[in-house]
């Protein structure tokens, strides 16, 4: 299985917690949240696409809203496979962690 | 307001994929009506704004991903298309690497024979003389012409002499008959020759100088420098070169050898003289209307020449234009018109061609299609893809036309009797038009099929209920007859030029050209005519020998002539020809009244001799012993001769009156030999010649051989017209080929049913051939009548033409019948002996 990216693993989580409400806006509004760095639109749609393309996530369309200037919304949400690869990853990431330390580990939390 | 900024969005829309345009540009409204709340509408701008700038990278990136994978996609398809039929694919890359390498041939021609004189860096302001006289012009002028404009006209800023004439050049043991250029001493301040040795600015200056061209350098010089060496012309005039110039370019109406000065030529005092036998040319300020100048110096010779009553009238002429508009009979211009007309219906040809086989096969790649449809590609990226394909293709085949154009050039320059040359290379534009010229074929070619394919409907090409059988044929079909149509014209076409150049060689001429050498005699010659006559004919395989002011080809001297009872105020011209004893005799042209000229009766020197159609003229019942005069002598008319054409066949018989003058040295000499030793009669001939006057040496020339010339432009225009027909009724065949092969796969149920049912390998090859029969017997209702449009327009070029005849219609039509069935015959016979089991068994 490939082993997503930094921006698509925290895209897929963004789907994953906001259920049925992730679409654009909220997805980036949830990253830029958690991460406190400036996402542009460039920087979350480009991905977003792939990992939809890519059958990682499944999209519905919504209804059209004023504030939009008329324009529908496209909502997220995660695939079997999208499921998979999110395990996968968290997996890596659990094993790599727990490989360090615990001293290592309180020297990290003390730079955060 | 609460929307972003416009532009902004301009750009994203256009950078983002199409699908996602709607839900990225609504979901970025929304944030920036937030944004607008809470920062006001200039942050919310500016932020917008940054979110673009920081936004471009990535969307491009993925923008060009998308286009490299669809490209690819599209690649791969195609390939892969091209190599499971790769038969298909190859007749069409034929068929349009052919139809390309004949637009290239054509279109290198026509290049050349526009560039035509432009090569001069004033050649827009250069122009030569014409002298219009009888509403006919010519563009000999008087050679006292050209000082005196500039003496009188400050517009004319330059002038100079050009006559071309063959002289005999020595450099110590070397000599050889040149062209040699009299010009004045501003020429080479008027046309562009450029000096490879030495320099234009002493050039002419000095009246003994000559100037070489390259290639003439060579054959006297070899390696050594030529400059400051002495050359002798005609054994009697010393003059030194001082230049050596590139050889004169192809594309230039000017054809010289060398250049020398007029004058020590000639002799200073003829240059003062108003006889019209050299050409002028001037520069006249760029400024200037030509036109204006023209009204100006119109009667120049007028005012000075007081000679004759004449009134000639003096005009220019662009020197860009000399070589392809003439002053009377058809502009060259026409011959650049018809090939061009013709490249472009071979191209055509092609073209629909490419069509055909491409929509022919619409079933092969129905399902892509479907597919692409049903996946969300819509008409746009089809149309797209499928021009694409076609364009690429065209490119393919242009690489095959460039290299076919390589390997046909020398041909075609023989026939053209030119020196193309194919620098891809080095010629840039050229390049640049060969790419274009691909993709406009592309586009052409590819836009039926684009449209075509593209509107398939996708649920039913899935549920294979769509039909491309017979009922979408229609066009196909209208495109083959188009094809046939336009190859049938070109064979029509063909057919009759090569009938009328039939024609006009064994036209009776009313004169025997067979076997006459024409011998064009030097001043030095004709002092010695007489013994030299005397000796040839001393041989027994010299019939005649006699001698004339021109050849029977061209008579075109004339003058004003009054006879008995002639209205005193009118004023008519006739032409005519100074002749020796024996003319008529050489010719074997007989005599309808009287006599020819004979020895037996002195006055003959001044009598006089016309043909039927100046006897007409004169309405004279009984014309032998009647007066007649030219340049005011007095003479009677001992003879009538039958009428015969003096000129090419284009022109209708004009009077002649033919008149002895002795004082007159005859130019050109006819000796009628004995056919059955030609080559020793010819050898006789020089030798007698050299011997009587040594140092002159001369190349005696058949009279057919310059009869044959005059038809040069048609004879040529035939060659290539049927080399081009041959090509476009291949490529017809090869598009025939592919459709006849498409059909019968279409049809192979049928046949193979009908052929469980009984019938015969014969009753289903006319079964399948029938459709083909139709189309051409269309395509022949449509040739014949433009064929003859056109043909009976050309032929009005001739005075003498032969009937068209329905004979070449037919003949046209029966071609073109066999032709296209014996291509359709291998695909109808493999059909018809397939095994009707191997089709029926998947069923």
């Amino acid at each position: 299985m490939k082993i997503l990216s930094k921006p698509e693993e925290l895209i897929l989580l963004a789907v994953f917690s906001l259920k049925d409400n992730a679409y654009g806006v909220t997805i980036r509004n949830y990253i830029i949240t958690k991460t406190g760095v400036d996402w542009t639109i460039g920087a979350v749609y480009v991905p977003l696409n792939r990992l939809a393309r890519d059958g990682y996530l499944e999209t519905t369309i919504g209804e059209p809203t004023p504030e939009r200037g008329g324009k529908r919304k496209k909502f997220y949400s995660l695939t079997h496979r999208g499921m998979k690869a999110l395990a996968f990853t968290k997996r890596i990431n659990d094993s790599m962690w727990s490989r360090l330390s615990a001293m290592d580990q309180a020297a990290l939390t003390d730079k955060g | 307001m609460r929307t972003p900024p416009r532009f902004s969005e301009w750009i994203l829309y256009h950078l983002l994929e199409k699908e996602e345009r709607e839900f990225i540009i609504g979901d970025l409204r929304e944030i920036y009506g937030q944004v607008w709340f809470s920062s006001g509408n200039l942050k919310a701008k500016i932020w917008y704004w940054g979110q673009i700038i920081r936004s471009i990278r990535p969307f491009l990136f993925n923008f060009i991903y998308w286009r490299i994978s669809m490209f690819t996609n599209y690649l791969k398809l195609a390939v892969r298309y091209m190599k499971r039929h790769w038969g298909y694919s190859l007749i069409n890359i034929l068929g349009l690497s052919i139809g390309m390498a004949c637009c290239i041939l054509i279109f290198l021609w026509v290049q050349h024979e526009l560039s035509y004189d432009r090569f001069h860096e004033k050649a827009d302001d250069l122009y030569i003389i014409t002298v219009t006289s009888d509403s006919r012009t010519w563009t000999s002028s008087p050679w006292a012409l050209v000082p005196t404009l500039k003496n009188d006209f400050p517009e004319i800023l330059k002038g100079s002499w050009y006559g071309v004439i063959p002289l005999l050049a020595r450099y110590e043991n070397k000599s050889f008959f040149e062209d040699v250029a009299l010009v004045g001493a501003e020429f080479l301040d008027m046309f562009t020759f450029p000096f490879v040795k030495g320099s234009p600015e002493y050039a002419f200056k000095d009246l003994n100088s000559v100037v070489l061209t390259e290639r003439t350098a060579a054959r006297y010089f070899g390696n050594e420098d030529p400059i400051g060496k002495v050359i002798q012309f005609e054994n009697q005039v010393d003059l030194t070169v001082i230049g050596v110039i590139e050889d004169v370019p192809s594309n230039s109406h000017m054809e010289f050898d060398l250049l020398v000065s007029a004058i020590p030529i000639i002799g200073e005092p003829r240059t003062r003289t108003w006889s019209m036998d050299v050409s002028s040319y001037v520069l006249l300020p760029s400024e200037t209307d030509p036109v204006e100048v023209e009204n100006k110096i119109s009667e120049t010779i007028i005012k000075y020449d007081k000679r004759t009553n004449n009134k000639y009238y003096v005009g220019l002429f662009p020197v860009k234009k000399i070589h392809l508009y003439s002053f009377y009979g058809t502009d060259p211009i026409v011959y650049v018109y018809i090939f061009s007309l013709i490249a472009v219906i071979v191209l055509l040809i092609a073209c629909i061609n490419f069509m055909n086989l491409t929509t022919a096969r619409s079933t092969i790649r129905i399902n892509e299609i479907g597919i692409r449809k049903v996946c969300g590609g819509d008409r746009k990226d089809l149309i797209k893809q499928f021009l694409g394909e076609s364009i690429g293709l065209a490119l393919v085949a242009l690489i095959g036309a460039v290299v076919l154009v390589y390997f046909l050039l020398p041909g075609f320059n023989s026939l053209a009797a030119k020196q193309l040359e194919f620098d891809i290379l080095n010629n840039g534009t050229l390049l640049a038009g060969l790419v274009l010229l691909a993709v406009f074929v592309g586009f052409i070619a590819g836009s039926y099929p684009a449209l075509y394919f593209s509107s398939f409907q996708p649920d039913r090409v899935l549920k294979n209920t769509l039909q491309t059988g017979s009922r979408r044929s229609g066009l196909r079909k209208a495109l083959i007859v188009a094809q046939f149509t336009a190859s049938i014209l070109l064979i029509i076409a063909t057919a009759t030029i090569y009938k009328q150049i039939q024609y006009i060689r064994n036209k009776d001429l009313g004169f025997n050209k067979d076997q006459i050498l024409v011998v064009r005699a030097r001043q030095q010659l004709r002092a010695n005519y007489s013994i030299i006559k005397e000796r040839l004919l001393a041989n027994p395989d010299v019939l005649h020998v006699s001698a004339a002011s021109s050849i029977p080809l061209s008579i075109g001297n004339n003058n004003p002539v009054y006879w008995e009872g002639r209205d005193s105020n009118s004023y008519v011209r006739m032409n005519f020809v100074c002749v020796d004893y024996d003319y008529f005799e050489t010719f074997d042209m007989g005599m309808s009244y009287g006599r020819s000229f004979s020895r037996e009766y002195p006055t003959d020197q001044e009598n006089y001799i016309i043909n039927e159609a100046a006897l007409k003229l004169t309405g004279y019942e009984d014309p032998i012993g009647k007066m007649f005069s030219m340049w005011k002598n007095e003479g009677t008319i001992v003879g009538v001769v039958k009428d015969f054409h003096g000129t090419s066949l284009h022109n209708d018989i004009r009077p002649i009156v033919f008149l002895m003058y002795q004082n007159l040295p005859y130019s050109n000499w006819f000796i009628k030999i004995n056919g059955s030793r030609i080559a020793e009669s010819i050898n006789f001939v020089k030798k007698t010649i050299a011997a009587v006057v040594p140092g002159y040496p001369v190349e005696p020339e058949f009279l057919d051989e310059q009869f044959q010339r005059q038809y040069i432009n048609e004879d040529r225009l035939g060659k290539i017209l049927m080399c081009y027909t041959g090509l476009a009724i291949f490529i017809s065949c090869l598009g025939l080929f592919g459709l006849a092969a498409f059909m019968a796969a279409r049809r192979s149920r049928e046949i193979a049913i009908r052929k469980v049912l009984g019938a015969s390998i014969g009753s289903v090859m006319k079964i399948l051939s029938r459709e083909f029969i139709v189309l051409i017997v269309l395509a022949n209702i449509i040739a014949w009548p433009l064929g003859l449009f056109v043909m009976s327009r050309w032929m009005r070029n001739f005075s003498y033409h032969t009937s068209i005849g329905l004979g070449v219609f037919i003949a046209a039509g029966t071609v073109a019948l066999a032709i296209a069935l014996l291509t359709v015959s291998y695909q109808t016979f493999r059909a018809a002996t397939a095994n009707p089991a191997d089709r029926l068994r998947n069923e």
